[in-house]
């Protein structure tokens, strides 16, 4: 009995040290990576990159640090200077691929999921570890190989990647002035979620109204927000295109028995949502009509498009513009 | 020839990337722009009397006032038709199926079949099957051809879009209404019904939930319950409105907890999963009759009929089994009963209900007899059609309290899904871990709330 027992005790204990190893291993290739990523991201920036910024990231101790240093150094990914630490052809490559893994993937969630925006970002970082070569390619053809990620990053293909635009800072944005926002960083994730929730989006058109103590006034989409100056310098714009966004109207602003053609449907709606509408006929320049809206709460409401009746609800309604 | 597919391959991948990423949108244009062209010389449309008729329908049967109304009528009188006209028809096969059972271990018998043969096939395997069969059978062919006119009428997305606030609140989709009308026939069928619902997110809520419905299995439970312990507890003139009354509250805590269940798992478990609403209308339409009692018989009821079939014969089997087995003078059955004792007083219940529920996963429809079963001590299941036996034995030889039904009606609408469910759910979804989620969670909230009962209960 007590030698079954010690038995079954010792298959444990070292089934608990293989999936430790196993677990080890794979932890040691995600530090690898992020080293990496930061050492790319610091060049890319125009930044030295240092030893003592790896550990900081990466918050790993000093020993571990150096392992990981020396690792990279041996698979010819990173050269060591009196500067600190450069990336080789070979790394810059890898790290690229990283970045390409981890940009289509926020895509991918923006456009796919329901995942809260600012959470995709700390999603996309665990997945890009493990989605390589062509189920990223797959990734990237479903979605239209998309250039830009949901933050305004570019995302980089075969190796290369598009320099990034000029862009300023809001809190340095001329009151008055007009302008698109081409970034909005992911990091802190409180201030992330904080101006996602207030439905900023890349490419959003904004004007700035006013600047006062800690605080910025501005115009979005035909409403007026504040945002802290914390949460603006996460912000940043560049010029607009031609076409202004002033508050365009929207099907849920037409009254019952109002007819209207689309215009567009916004780029909020995306993936399932969008091809589902689409494939209903919900398409540009189409006349639709606003036929009954329900008695209970308002919503849903079924509009008149191509013969068919179609409810939708109140969100999505808010989502296509109307000429 | 693998050459040239990898160069078709690479040149459409490059021809790809130019597209641009709203390549589908203006393929979908196009198509509507070569539809229409065609529609346009093709199609005449005579008037518009079709569409007026239809805005006017709508407005009565989505209207504030009359809109609820209508709705609670239509689904009072599909059960009334379900309920009283499954009644003798159901009596009549169980007559038949019955007889034949007689007639079969008879005939075993000439033939020197010895008395456990006979028993475990004809008292077991064939009595199991005939007793689900006649439960089952003709609620089921009266449920769903009525409910599938309603469908053809064009009347049931109406009622999605009128109740479509309710299950916005709780981040389900206004066609889940409809799935769960339709687990009041058979949660196997309400859960294939999700199929109509296109967005994954709302769809698996609905798959997960569609339990929280009592079938048409479950049913006579809860009247019998309601039946012969709350309505007699009331003067004869109001007994039965209070039993009505009883089974109609057990259906709106299910409700209740439909919503409750879909709200949570919207926002814990499901947060991520893709979600989207479009509700077509479609114009209304004279029911295609013959197309229906086709569609119904064979789509629905008979394949629900025959997966219950097969899940009911080996139950019933076993049922003898545990019944004539004896070890000490004392059955099988009364054994694990005297085991689950103990868990099943923690519950307000007792070991013979757990047990029952333990061997009715392939059919709820065998709970009642297999408890009476247990009681009377009995070689095979059981039905007593008078009340006053049937009070006689449950509370005064098996000690059920009030609690003990409140509970047992509790348990009967919230219990793990009847195996057929449950492989329903794995085919709809493919998922190991919704179909674990879709058994566990209505059987853990079963224990936690029966438990909960009780404790209170006994309390006072």
């Amino acid at each position: 009995m007590l030698i079954a027992l010690g038995i079954v005790l010792l298959i444990l204990v070292v089934l608990y040290f293989l999936r430790e190893r196993k677990n080890n291993a794979r932890m040691q290739q995600v530090y690898l990576e992020d080293a990496l990523k930061y050492i790319f991201n610091r060049e890319e920036a125009g930044h030295r990159a240092t030893m003592e910024g790896i550990k900081g990231t990466l918050s790993i101790s000093n020993r571990q640090n150096q392992e990981i240093i020396q690792q990279l150094q041996q698979n010819k990914l990173i050269t060591l200077s009196e500067e600190g630490l450069h990336l080789t052809a070979e790394g810059r490559e890898l790290s690229m691929e990283i970045v390409r893994a981890h940009r289509i993937w926020e895509t991918f969630l923006e456009r796919e999921t329901d995942l809260p925006l600012h959470q995709i970002h700390q999603f996309a970082d665990q997945q890009e570890h493990t989605t390589r070569g062509a189920k990223v390619e797959a990734m990237a053809a479903h979605l239209g190989f998309p250039t830009v990620d949901p933050h305004g990053d570019p995302i980089p293909e075969m190796g290369k990647m598009a320099p990034e635009p000029h862009r300023q800072n809001l809190n340095d944005w001329e009151v008055g002035r007009e302008g698109r926002i081409a970034h909005i960083e992911d990091e802190p994730i409180s201030v992330a979620r904080e101006i996602f929730k207030k439905g900023f989006r890349v490419d959003d058109a904004v004007r700035v109204l006013e600047r006062s103590q800690g605080e910025v006034r501005l115009e979005h989409l035909g409403k007026e927000h504040r945002l802290s100056t914390v949460s603006a310098q996460n912000i940043h714009l560049t010029e607009t295109s031609l076409e202004s966004q002033e508050a365009l109207k929207t099907l849920d602003d037409l009254k019952q028995g109002e007819e209207a053609r689309i215009r567009a449907l916004s780029k909020r709606i995306q993936g399932l949502s969008r091809r589902r509408l689409l494939d209903l006929g919900f398409t540009p320049g189409v006349p639709v009509q606003k036929v009954l809206i329900s008695a209970f709460g308002g919503d849903p409401t079924v509009y008149r498009v191509r013969g068919a009746k179609i409810a939708l609800r109140k969100h999505q309604a808010q989502q296509i513009y109307i000429q | 020839m693998a050459v040239v597919n990898r160069e078709i391959s690479k040149k459409a991948a490059e021809i790809r990337k130019e597209l641009g990423h709203n390549f589908r949108d203006v393929m979908v244009e196009d198509i509507y722009k070569d539809a229409e062209a065609i529609a346009q010389k093709a199609v005449t449309i005579k008037s518009a009397r079709q569409y007026d008729f239809d805005q006017k329908v709508d407005k009565i049967l989505t209207s504030p006032i009359f809109g609820i109304p209508i709705m609670g009528a239509l689904l009072a009188l599909v059960f009334w038709l379900t309920i009283v006209g499954a009644n003798v028809p159901s009596a009549l096969l169980a007559d038949g199926l019955f007889w034949l059972e007689d007639q079969m271990a008879q005939g075993m018998q000439l033939l020197g079949s010895p008395w456990w043969l006979t028993g475990f096939l004809i008292h077991g395997v064939y009595k199991g099957l005939a007793w689900v069969v006649s439960v089952m059978l003709p609620p089921m062919a009266i449920f769903f051809p009525v409910f599938t006119i309603l469908e053809d009428f064009g009347y049931l997305p109406r009622v999605a879009f009128n109740m479509d606030w309710l299950f916005r609140k709780a981040g389900a989709h206004g066609k889940q209404s409809l799935t769960m009308a339709m687990g009041f026939g058979c949660n196997a069928a309400g859960i294939i019904a999700t199929r109509v619902i296109e967005s994954p997110r709302e769809r698996i809520i609905a798959i997960l939930t569609n339990n929280f419905v009592p079938c048409n299995g479950r049913f006579p439970t809860l009247i019998m319950l309601s039946i012969v312990f709350v309505a007699a507890a009331f003067p004869p003139a109001v007994a039965s409105l209070v039993a009505a009354g009883t089974v109609v509250t057990i259906v709106l805590i299910g409700v209740l907890t439909t919503l409750i269940v879909s709200s949570v798992l919207s926002r814990t478990v499901l947060k991520g999963e893709a979600s989207s609403f479009t509700l077509e209308l479609p114009p209304y339409r004279k029911p295609a009759i013959g197309r229906i009692l086709y569609t119904s018989l064979i789509d629905r009821t008979l394949f629900v009929l025959w997966r219950a079939i097969i899940m009911a014969a080996p139950a019933g089997g076993l049922i003898w089994l545990l019944a004539n087995i004896s070890i000490q003078d004392q059955s099988l059955a009364m054994w694990i009963a005297g085991w689950l004792n103990p868990a099943g007083h923690l519950m307000g219940l007792d070991g013979a209900i757990l047990l029952a529920y333990i061997v009715a996963i392939p059919a709820n429809e065998i709970v009642v007899p297999t408890i009476i079963m247990i009681y009377s001590h009995a070689g095979t299941m059981l039905d007593i059609t008078q009340l006053d036996q049937l009070r006689a034995l449950l509370v005064d030889q098996a000690g059920w309290t009030m609690l003990t039904a409140v509970n047992l009606m509790l348990f009967a609408l919230l219990h793990n899904p009847c195996s057929t469910a449950i492989l329903t759910i794995w085919k709809e979804t493919k998922s190991v871990r919704w179909t674990v989620i879709g058994a566990l969670m209505p059987l853990g909230i079963g224990i936690v709330v029966t438990f909960l009962v009780a404790q209170i209960w006994r309390l006072f």
